[in-house]
């Protein structure tokens, strides 16, 4: 077993796709982004929506992406990353929202990784303490950086279910100093 | 929700200049414009506007460096076969509108990608083996390390299975040599260093054409998760791949349309059941599990001809394992589905679906619901005694929790009575002074406290104390 881990390490075929197509840009941190690189034509339009609609919003807005399966919603969220990341976002997390249940589970690895928070082990794995956390975490660091307009962008990908991801979106009443831009691919409109 | 964007099907506009992009110093001859909008325009009335399926028609393209109204007369060859049935087919938790809905777009893409695989086959006979088993995974983000796990163990089973087919004829004399046969088989093991190796060439040779043919994409491990999971480095180095779920949604539906799904599936299945076991001691190995977990819960939502009873062990599984790193509320939802799994297969009164809810009743008392952990513990008891015995320590078991449920609910006597038949229990079956009889002990002194009665709460705590 060990061996073979071994030996996939020193293989470094695979890894050179990794490397080659690292973020080239520094002044945003990024959290599970896509670096893979894809042909990108048109959606000019819907882009220029979602540009419009962020660049406006001083608080918390929030943009579906919607559409069937293999129509591109994921990609155009990405691009639209790529394309507005450097002018306008401190931060991008990205969030596989397809098993509801795991999505609290990467804002807990996000918020231990980036900000090097601890949780007890009581409260580690609460959706609601975690949610709550992690808004008021973002919310804290934009306000700490007054200087700077940049805010996050957080992309919730694949959220087939909007009940169940109610409870993972903020409201500007809870976190007033909360700026956020949020995305959502969805299959379904409801 | 301030805004909606709802997407739409690539244009001649758009699928014009995609291919300009990806053409754009390949070695695919080109073609002047006139050309191109003329190709382009067949294109789309072939396979319409999904990005998803022009994204892998082109990679094919691209690979096979052939023009696209080759392409063209390939897809129609192969469409014409009509893969994939419209309707009636019913499959996984989809409903058939939905189905309905995009059954185009899936014929599309099976039918790109069975070009593709074609291809890919001879290439390399792996490929499909992989293919097989992404398709069952949660699709975001799986680590190459666990498919190439999952691979070895599948192609092992095929490989005895085909060995063991070969000499069918002395099937008698292999049963007889069973045990000869494993042993011959460790044997074989011992040499699998080398082979080893070129397996793992292979592997990886698989994905990078599976790649090339963007069947899947390559998401490289992030930095910061590398920092946290430092301790077991050699577990995360590796490389997570992608897959489209439509990709896999047409892969699962060509194998139940040649009557391989359930084979394909059950390989996954009984690889992601056996690796959910873990060591309670290493907390590695339960992190290491911990990564399983994703895929437990996808298969989990799949259609499947698991029995009953094998599902329920399997979400028992996946809510031990969620339970064990304090992830109560999954825990919970697994534990639930167990119950009502196994109260359908064994009956309600079955000492298995007993022990489902004492899972379920710890998990509640984890999270502070302590009048759910009473009803079930409740339950539980009667079935526990009338099993077990009135003596039996697993009877024992169950009265601690539920006098501890009852305490928490503010009833004090009915949990010091509860507690002392357990301790009677405990101390007969484990003796005075085994650590179980000391927790009790415990339990039941600070039953006492909360009463009031501080001396004899004080007389017990020494007692347990001195264990």
């Amino acid at each position: 077993m060990n061996q073979r881990v071994e030996l996939f390490r020193s293989k470094t075929q695979l890894e050179a796709y990794t490397t080659a197509e690292a973020p080239n840009s520094k002044d945003t941190k990024q959290f599970q982004v896509s670096q893979t690189k894809e042909t990108f034509v048109g959606r000019e339009l819907e882009l220029s929506q979602i540009k419009k609609l962020f660049n406006a919003n001083d608080g918390i807005i929030e943009c579906a992406i919607i559409g069937a399966a293999g129509l591109g919603k994921s990609q155009l969220a990405t691009e639209y990353i790529i394309r507005n990341q450097n002018e306008m976002y401190s931060e991008v997390v990205w969030l596989h929202a397809e098993q509801n249940d795991l999505t609290v589970d990467q804002m807990r690895i996000y918020l231990e990784t980036c900000y090097k928070i601890k949780f007890d082990k009581k409260e580690e794995n609460k959706k609601s303490v975690i949610t709550k956390r992690f808004y008021q975490t973002l919310g804290n660091v934009v306000g700490g950086r007054s200087k700077s307009i940049k805010k996050h962008c957080i992309i919730f990908d694949s959220a087939d279910n909007m009940e169940q991801l109610v409870e993972y979106l903020p409201d500007s009443s809870s976190y007033p100093t909360l700026k956020v831009d949020i995305l959502i691919t969805s299959r379904y409109k409801k | 929700m301030e805004m909606m964007i709802e997407m739409q099907a690539f244009g001649i506009e758009d699928m014009k200049n995609y291919v300009r992009k990806c053409l754009a110093g390949s070695r695919v001859k080109q073609v002047d414009d006139e050309q191109l909008s003329k190709d382009v325009l067949a294109f789309h009335e072939l396979i319409g506007g999904l990005p998803l399926a022009f994204s892998l028609a082109m990679a094919y393209i691209q690979q096979k460096e052939i023009i696209i109204s080759n392409f063209c007369d390939l897809f129609v060859k192969e469409n014409n076969k009509e893969f994939i049935s419209q309707k009636n087919t019913i499959f996984e938790d989809k409903t058939t509108e939905e189905l309905e809905d995009h059954s185009e777009n899936l014929n599309f893409i099976s039918t790109v990608l069975i070009l593709a695989l074609v291809d890919l086959k001879r290439k390399n006979h792996n490929v499909e083996f992989v293919l097989d088993i992404i398709a069952y995974l949660s699709p975001d983000n799986i680590s190459t390390n666990l498919v190439f796990d999952c691979w070895i163990q599948c192609q092992n089973k095929e490989n005895i299975s085909s060995q063991l087919s070969s000499s069918k004829k002395r099937s008698t004399l292999n049963q007889l040599l069973g045990e000869e046969w494993t042993k011959l088989l460790d044997i074989e093991n011992a040499h699998k260093d080398k082979e080893c190796t070129v397996l793992a060439e292979n592997f990886e040779k698989a994905l990078e054409l599976l790649l090339s043919y963007s069947i899947i994409a390559v998401n490289p491990v992030q930095n910061q998760l590398i920092e946290l999971e430092s301790e077991f480095a050699q577990q995360v180095q590796n490389i997570n791949i992608n897959v489209h779920q439509l990709t896999q949604q047409v892969i699962r539906l060509n194998h139940q349309r040649s009557g391989v799904y359930e084979r394909n599936y059950e390989n996954v299945f009984r690889w992601v059941f056996a690796e959910l076991d873990y060591d309670i001691r290493d907390m590695r190995d339960v992190r290491r599990a911990g990564l399983l977990v994703p895929h437990g819960i996808y298969l989990e939502n799949l259609q499947n001809h698991i029995s009953d009873h094998e599902m329920a062990k399997f979400q028992e599984k996946i809510a031990d394992q969620q339970d064990e790193v304090g992830k109560y509320s999954i825990a919970l939802k697994y534990y639930e589905k167990a119950l009502l799994l196994k109260e359908k297969h064994y009956g309600k009164d079955h000492p298995e679906t007993s022990k489902a809810r004492v899972n379920l009743g710890n998990v509640w008392e984890e999270l502070g619901g302590y009048e759910k952990q009473r009803d079930l513990f409740t339950r539980a008891l009667a079935i526990t005694e009338k099993h077990y015995g009135k003596d039996h320590p697993e009877t024992a078991h169950v009265l601690t929790h539920l006098g501890n449920a009852w305490g928490e609910l503010g009833d004090y006597h009915k949990q010091i009575d509860l507690l002392i038949r357990s301790h009677k229990i405990t101390e007969k079956h484990y003796g005075k002074d085994h650590p179980e009889t000391a927790h009790v002990l415990t339990d039941l002194a600070n039953a006492w406290g909360n009463l009031g009665d501080y001396h004899k709460q004080k007389d017990l705590l020494k007692r347990a104390l001195k264990i």
